[in-house]
């Protein structure tokens, strides 16, 4: 069940599909024609890759993904809304420089000195990008926005 | 480039063919010559991990749509891309109108235009050359510190759009679809150039439909929109026919 449900994708596809060539039965026939003719072909392909990956998933009983891989995705994952989080809140410039320097200094396990000189370089290139060169002025976030 | 200069010079061709019709851009142009380079070679196990084919296929159509961005350009006043329609603004701030003139009366520039490009091509070739060594000492950076560099050129990527943070969310989004995409063997090209392709092909697949439909016209009459489907139909079939005829082949080698 577990190798089944990691082959998700292509059913997520197939209802796409699906529901568009449904909808698609609502327009004339010469309005329709296209998208009927695209999608019966797109639906016949993704069942039948349906079909293989079912079959790859009933004669696949060891390949489930290791906990070692899952966690690191989870960790990328955590890492990416905090810059996401860290972008929402202080701006495009402070937010990347915090996000460097917490990365660096945590994540990547680099002393305080290189931390704090790659999320200062990565501030000064923000810095000159935006505020030197002609057009709009960086994003400032939330609180930004609220001092400002 | 000279081991693999048949595919050098079909890249090429594909890359300026692709840069003349307006609008598409450089990215469907790698895209596409990185889909032949893949489809035409008898070896495709590397392509993906650092196969040498997938890097020149993509640079030789980057660099030679620009020379087939400028034939509506100056032609018909269309832009191929972001650069052309730049350069578009700058010919017309100078009084030139393009189109009939451009090559006529004005024919002296427009050679002008080619030589700069072919000068352009020559220099920037040069300079790779020369700046080989300390650019390949960049792989030597140890990936973690990369990362957030990389991450953090994605968001002002993303950014700087149009200046919301929507536009990051959106690019997130399709970053975990592109990841998922990947743990499922699924290939992501062909997403990328429908994404790019899809506001022009919906549009005027619309505009066509319903001058069909109103009997305007008539495209199954048209030997244009005939050889059109036809490639198309072709280009969707013959992988699939080429793989197996490949495995009838081995399958002959091997004996029974």
């Amino acid at each position: 069940v577990k190798a089944l449900a990691g082959r998700w994708l292509t059913g997520v596809l197939l209802l796409v599909a699906g529901s568009m060539l449904w909808s698609s039965f609502g327009l004339s026939r010469v309005s329709g024609f296209i998208p009927r003719a695209v999608l019966s072909a797109t639906c016949f392909v993704l069942a039948g890759q349906l079909v293989h990956d079912l079959w790859r998933a009933h004669s696949q009983t060891a390949a489930l993904e290791p906990e070692r891989q899952r966690g690191r995705e989870r960790v990328a994952a955590a890492w990416g809304l905090v810059l996401l989080l860290g972008v929402w809140l202080f701006g495009v410039v402070v937010g990347s420089m915090l996000f460097c320097l917490a990365w660096m200094r945590w994540h990547a396990g680099e002393r305080w000195p290189v931390a704090v000189g790659l999320s200062s370089g990565v501030g000064a290139l923000l810095w000159l990008v935006f505020g030197r060169l002609p057009g709009p002025g960086p994003y400032v976030g939330l609180l930004g926005e609220l001092v400002f | 480039v000279f081991g693999n200069f048949g595919l050098f010079l079909r890249s090429s061709v594909i890359g300026t063919l692709i840069g003349a019709i307006p609008g598409i851009g450089s990215s469907v142009a790698g895209f596409i010559a990185y889909g032949h380079a893949s489809q035409s070679a008898r070896d495709r196990s590397n392509f993906g991990k650092g196969d040498i084919r997938g890097v020149l296929a993509p640079e030789a159509a980057n660099d030679a749509k620009d020379g087939g961005a400028l034939v509506p350009t100056l032609a018909l006043g269309i832009p191929g891309g972001t650069g052309t329609a730049v350069f578009l603004g700058a010919l017309t701030l100078h009084g030139m109108a393009p189109g009939r003139e451009m090559l006529t009366d004005n024919l002296v520039l427009v050679f002008v235009l080619i030589w700069s490009l072919f000068l352009s091509n020559w220099i920037t070739s040069l300079l790779g050359l020369a700046l080989v060594d300390p650019m390949a000492r960049l792989s030597t950076i140890r990936t973690v510190r990369m990362v957030p560099v990389i991450l953090v050129l994605a968001v002002v990527g993303a950014l700087q759009f149009r200046g919301l943070f929507a536009d990051v969310i959106c690019a997130a989004a399709f970053g975990v679809l592109g990841y998922l995409m990947k743990r499922q063997d699924w290939p992501r090209i062909p997403l990328v150039i429908a994404l790019a392709l899809a506001p022009m092909f919906e549009t005027n697949l619309h505009l066509t439909l319903r001058l069909q439909e109103l009997g305007r016209i008539d495209f199954w009459s048209r030997p244009g929109v005939l050889v059109l489907a036809a490639l198309t139909v072709t280009s969707l079939l013959l992988p699939a026919f080429l793989g197996r005829l490949r495995v009838i082949r081995g399958r002959r080698r091997t004996g029974p």
